[in-house]
């Protein structure tokens, strides 16, 4: 739609007028652009039209293919950060991004084709009958997105929209080169639910190839050393807001006194504003319980067996029974015998994934609710308050208090996974996770392995592309009845059944991976790179 | 500094307590381990509020405020006040809730104790207790009816039963019959007696014959089966056990308790047919969650005994939140609790609240910090401001020059806000009766009214008084006497005694007049009806005519009366309903800020996380990553924390992120240009930290869909 807009008498056969145009539309946009990407003009100024009309992906691709210049799209602070971005993100990447992508094949073009045309019968249809064309409904809206990509500010030229809809439509003319008098460019909805949808829309799904292969791997000693190392931001600036939340102690042990419990949320790890706060309350021994919920192993039978503790002294002899229910029933009943004169409980991280089950909640909720224990808890999870319905929201009747500490999560949250994502190639925890697997294999089962790396390496050897470009390594990768012909010779295992539980040993650990290739033979590899190989090896054969 | 803070993150790394999944707390270098520990037996006994109270004035929890100038002895009363105020309402809410509740309970344990099949024709003796939307409240009441039915009518045992225990036929049988048969007393040595079949066989656990065999042992005993969210229960086992129970009913008295938060024809929906006809009973509608708000609202708010009050907003904001949010009045309650906690910790004046009832000692307790503080309160200003106006210059000299003059002004005052309150309270009494008497008048309750009342939307010419107003003028004799009646009898207002009474007397001296006559009610002039279908000004004016004179002499002076009592209520109206804007100290007697409420009950945590990731200048007010003016331009900056560098980034992109492009966006931002702001290994070391943050915070997940991608979780502004 934006092309009627641009002038209605420049424009009358758009699409001849078109190309034309193009070069001269380029420097127009340029400027007002907040950064301009080193780009083609085509690509660029496709680009544009992408954002400004936040396009469905549907049209018909251009000759430059809108969906590769889409394609460079992942994050990218070029909007917002100026002059050091584009040059060095183009510089390395582009050419990684640019044509990974394939245009639609002919049957979605056709498709796409039909879908344009059956909207654009629906708007002339509406237009002919004299529809109103200011409100138009979710239907005529779909169709107008299918037709032109456009979503905004058609309203009240829609006078031409008949003769131009079926001028360009007869034509068939790969459309998207559109003149379009420059306009100040909004940059992509970053909040509210708009952002979702225009995020979830194909073309912004598709994101560049690049994996982390290229990423230097790093190990957890390396990695603790250098955030050890490292000095942190805002030092003065935290320290400020903790002590402003420490202020606010006194509140929070009145409000404990009343009745209340506390909920501390909030970016930034609140562990240690927590550790303070039980210093202030604690009073008297085995006054206070103290539960990391971010802990993978804790159970809600920990939490009633460890405050049944505290109730009773150490070393008590009081049964307190199996399941967790019957363990909370008694630990009530203890409670509710009049010696006990009260308990306060800290849990950082009642959102923990051990105890983020509903039955869990459930439990410490009913715990909580008991007048005597007081509770003062943190939650991290953004959807963390979607685990208490409104019987477990009264029973844990919590006063909410905004705890944001910017300390990062050092405790909390576990860098493991992380760490196993991006190091390096390196699945579970790298070579060295390698080496321990293999470590507790029995002969046989390292032997295989050694028979796999061994011929995985023999090929990259001959290969002289091999080393550049770690992407995959599938095409140095070994048949697997060639495997299997390997091991048998090498009496690693006599039959197929044995041959598989050890292969799933390593599939288990990530350590190998399989692909049917085109003829349909499974190729099996390890995916590491060429070094990681080789020390592998060095450690099996040693 | 900076090393220290690097060096207790070192230290903390090497907590051992911090991977230990709970452990009793210690502080450091206090080792007291405390071995064998028994409690020191206090004969404390039952501690009531009051107790707790007591202990807490050794140690008061209050802060010293007036910058630091509030006396020890001040803070002290303060807390008292607070304790003292707040165990009234308490105990006066309690009172009312127990009292909502007991109704119920009696209700049903009564048709508990009546109950028998053969009383319903052989079926299943069913009570439906329609328990309301709040599922809150419904765990403490089915516990309520537990107790009662078990522990003080010794009906028979009490299962409660709840969706959660109800995942198969089997488990549910056999908590019914463990909690059916184990509540009694000592259970072990009947017990082989019980699970023995006829055949000497040992019976299933989840056979009912157990139960049987119980109920054999213990004659007379009912078994009690109480359903507590009937709409969460699978239909499915609902009708077997519905079908089961019917099977047993001749060996086992079953009685049903269901408890159901929508409708019974939902209920009815739920089951088939088959199993509703097995069942009859009555349906017990706990009293309504509306009335019982309602009362509670009126004890706390309107009535003269409560001193401490809501202001119109908060008002407003906790209604609607009932309204819209919550429906418990717990939650109301819990909200009233925390004004009254709020006003006390931390205004120092609220201390006069303590001497509403004594205000001859208030002048000794006001030091000069406190009259300090009570010539910045806004109303002072207004206060003193409407003097001037009136040119009363020696008084407000007085005023902001001497000490003991304000004393004794806010004694004069205190009390005047006192009255105001009590007064307003009555207006909307008398307002609401009054309106009952209507016939066609809609019920609005009067904490609707209150805080329109309150903030002087409430008038003598508001709509609502009106209309009131105007069909009072149309009364006959004998609904006007109705409510008069009433207004005697429930509110003590001098002005409406005054006023009131004797135009009631002469009014029923003139309906006894002419009842002699045979007419038994007067109508009033003012009723005369206007509309007609004559259409010529002429003839309708004719048709007045008649109108007006078939009204008899009676009713004539009748209409005169009338129309003094309609002025009387009016003046009463437009005296009372008034607006507390004027009111010297009314941020004293009505608590009325809003954002403590909103903080603590309906925070929005969601956006707090993503404005201080998106933001983090708002939070940490640093200079280097704060941005003067222009906002839109101003964008990331490698001074701001990893984490919101690397959010802001992923604010941007798609729904599927690649981690490497992530990775090279944020070691652009981070590390210059040239790389010499960070080194890369560190880059790569906060980059991964702040990923597993970002995984941890729920942000991102870890997706198959495309190696080395992450997916987005959560959008911001949502």
């Amino acid at each position: 739609m934006k092309r009627k807009r641009s002038s209605s008498s420049a424009n009358s056969s758009p699409s001849t007028a078109k190309l034309p145009s193009k070069p001269q539309t380029a420097p127009t946009e340029t400027p007002s652009r907040p950064l301009p990407l080193p780009e083609t003009p085509g690509r660029h100024r496709n680009h544009g039209v992408m954002d400004a009309n936040g396009a469905l992906g549907i049209g018909p691709p251009g000759p430059n293919g809108r969906l590769d210049s889409e394609s460079v799209r992942s994050p990218s602070p070029r909007k917002r950060a100026p002059a050091r971005t584009p040059l060095r993100r183009d510089a390395a990447h582009s050419v990684r991004f640019a044509d990974d992508t394939h245009s639609p094949s002919s049957a979605v073009t056709n498709a796409d084709h039909s879908a344009r045309k059956k909207s654009a019968r629906r708007i002339v249809t509406r237009v002919v009958t004299g529809g109103s064309s200011e409100d138009e409904d979710e239907e005529d809206e779909l169709a107008r997105r299918i037709f032109a990509d456009s979503d905004s500010d058609e309203d009240g030229e829609d006078g031409l929209l008949p003769e131009e809809n079926e001028a360009s439509n007869k034509k068939g003319k790969p459309r998207g080169r559109k003149k379009k008098p420059k306009e100040p460019e909004l940059p992509p909805e970053t909040e509210g639910f708009e952002s979702y949808f225009q995020q979830n829309r194909k073309a912004r799904q598709i994101t560049s190839n690049s994996t982390l292969s290229s990423l230097p791997s790093l190990d957890h000693g390396r990695y603790f050393q250098l955030i050890r190392e490292h000095v942190p931001d805002h030092v003065e600036d935290r320290r400020y807001l903790e002590d402003l939340h420490k202020s606010s102690f006194a509140q929070w042990q009145f409000e404990l006194s009343q009745g209340f419990n506390v909920l501390l949320y909030g970016y930034g790890s609140k562990r240690r504003l927590l550790m303070e706060f039980a210093k202030q309350v604690y009073t008297t021994p085995s006054s206070l319980v103290v539960i990391n919920g971010y802990v993978p192993t804790l159970t809600a039978k920990d939490i009633f067996s460890t405050v049944a503790e505290a109730l009773l002294g150490r070393g008590h002899t009081v049964r307190l029974g199996s399941n967790p229910s019957e363990m909370l029933d008694n630990v009530i009943a203890l409670l509710d015998s009049e010696e006990i004169t009260g308990l306060t409980l800290m849990i950082h991280n009642l959102d923990g994934e051990s105890i983020r089950t509903e039955r869990a909640q459930v439990l410490i909720a009913r715990l909580c609710a008991h007048p005597k224990i007081s509770l003062v808890a943190t939650i991290d999870h953004l959807r963390a308050p979607l685990l208490w319905d409104a019987a477990r929201a009264s029973q844990f009747n919590f006063l909410w208090h905004d705890a944001t500490t910017f300390a990062p999560y050092a405790v909390e949250s576990s860098i493991d996974e992380s760490l196993a994502l991006i190091g390096g190639s390196g699945r579970a925890g790298g070579t060295k996770g390698v080496k321990f697997v293999l470590a507790s294999l029995p002969m046989n089962a390292k032997s295989l392995f050694r028979v796999l790396i061994s011929h995985q390496l023999e090929a990259m050897m001959d290969d002289p592309a091999s080393g550049q470009g770690a992407g995959t390594n599938e095409e140095w990768g070994v048949e697997y009845k060639v495997l299997y012909q390997k091991a048998v010779e090498e009496f690693i295992c006599s039959n197929d059944m044995a041959f598989r539980t050890l292969l799933k040993e390593f599939h288990d650990h990530q350590m190998v991976t399989s692909k049917k290739d085109s003829q349909g033979t499974e190729v099996l590899w390890a995916p590491f790179k060429k070094e990681e190989l080789e020390t592998i090896l060095e450690d099996l054969v040693a | 500094m900076e090393r220290t803070s690097s060096q207790e993150l070192q230290d903390d790394e090497f907590d051992p307590q911090e991977h230990q999944a709970c452990y009793i707390f210690t502080p450091e270098g206090r080792n007291d381990r405390p071995s064998k520990r028994r409690r020191t037996v206090k004969s404390k006994g039952k501690q009531s509020e009051a107790e707790i109270a007591l202990e807490f004035s050794d140690q008061c929890p209050f802060p010293v405020l007036l910058n630091g100038s509030e006396s020890e002895e001040t803070v002290k009363l303060r807390y008292e006040a607070y304790c003292r105020l707040w165990g009234e309402q308490e105990a006066r809410t309690n009172a009312i809730l127990d009292s909502f509740n007991n109704k119920t309970l009696d209700d049903v344990s009564e048709f508990v104790k009546n109950a028998t099949a053969e009383s319903y024709d052989g079926k299943i003796p069913t009570a439906l207790i329609l328990a309301g939307p709040n599922i809150a409240s419904h765990t403490p009441l089915f516990e309520q009816l537990a107790s009662r039915i078990r522990d003080e009518d010794r009906t028979g045992p009490v299962v409660v039963l709840t969706s959660k225990d109800a995942t198969n036929l089997k488990s549910t049988l056999k908590k019914l019959i463990k909690d059916a048969t184990q509540q009694d007393e000592g259970l072990d040595d009947e017990d082989d007696e019980v699970i023995v079949g006829r055949k000497g066989a040992r019976l299933l656990n989840y056979d009912l014959q157990i139960l049987q065999n119980w109920c054999k042992l213990h004659e007379g005993q009912k078994v009690i089966i109480a359903i507590q969210d009937t709409e969460a229960f699978d239909g499915n086992i609902l009708s077997d056990l519905v079908s089961l129970f019917s099977a047993y009913l001749n060996r086992i008295p079953f009685v049903l308790l269901m408890g159901i938060a929508t409708s019974v024809e939902i209920f009815h929906e739920k089951l088939p047919k088959s199993s509703i006809r097995l069942m009859q009973g009555d349906k017990f509608d706990v009293e309504r969650a509306e009335e019982c708000l309602a009362q509670i609202f009126n004890d706390s708010m309107v009535s003269d005994k409560s001193v401490l009050r809501f202001g119109a907003s908060v008002c407003d904001f906790l209604l609607e939140r009932y309204r819209d949010h919550t429906q418990s009045i717990q939650a109301f309650v819990g909200a009233l609790r925390y004004a009254y906690m709020s006003h006390f910790y931390a205004n120092p004046l609220s201390i006069i609240l303590g001497f509403v009832d004594d205000l001859v000692n208030l002048k000794d307790v006001l030091t000069t910090e406190h009259v300090e503080a009570i010539r910045n309160v806004s109303s002072f200003r207004r206060f003193v401001e409407r003097k001037l106006a009136d040119s009363d210059i020696a008084e407000v000299s007085k005023l902001l020059e001497d000490d003991d003059h304000v004393r004794s002004v806010v004694a004069v005052s205190a009390a005047e806000c006192r009255s105001y309150a009590i007064e307003v309270g009555q207006a909307l009494l008398v307002l609401e009766i009054a309106r009952s008497c209507q016939a066609n008048q809609t019920r609005i309750p009067r904490y609707e009214l209150y805080a329109k009342a309150l903030s002087g939307e409430l008038h003598g010419s508001t709509p609502i008084v009106r209309d009131l107003l105007l069909s009072m003028k149309k009364m006959n004799s004998s609904s006007l006497l109705n409510l008069l009646d009433k207004i005697a009898a429930e509110v003590q207002v001098p002005y409406l005694v005054e006023n009131l009474l004797p135009l009631r007397e002469s009014i029923r001296a003139l309906v006894e007049q002419s009842e002699e006559t045979g007419k038994t009610t007067l109508t009033s002039e003012f009723n005369v009806t206007k509309s007609t279908l004559r259409a010529t000004a002429v003839s309708k004016r004719i048709w007045l005519g008649e109108q007006k004179s078939s009204l008899t002499k009676q009713d004539t002076e009748y209409s005169k009366l009338v129309q003094q009592v309609h002025d009387a209520a009016e003046a009463y109206f437009g005296a009372s309903l008034k607006g507390l804007q004027e009111l010297f100290l009314h941020e004293l007697f009505f608590y009325d800020l809003i954002s403590p409420h909103r903080d603590v009950f309906a925070p929005r945590s969601r956006s707090t996380v993503e404005r201080a990731l998106s933001h983090p200048q708002d939070y940490l007010g640093c200079d280097c990553c704060t941005t003067d003016g222009d906002d839109e331009e101003a964008g990331i900056k490698s001074t701001q924390p990893p984490a919101s560098i690397i959010y802001q980034l992923y604010l941007e992109s798609g729904a599927l992120i690649n981690i490497f492009d992530l990775w090279s966006a944020f070691y652009q931002v981070v590390g210059g240009d040239d790389g010499e702001d960070c080194d890369e290994a560190t880059a790569q070391a906060l980059f991964y930290r702040v990923l597993a943050e970002m995984r941890f915070l729920g942000l991102v997940k870890y997706t198959k869909k495309k190696t080395d991608h992450l997916a987005k979780l959560a959008w911001k502004g949502l």
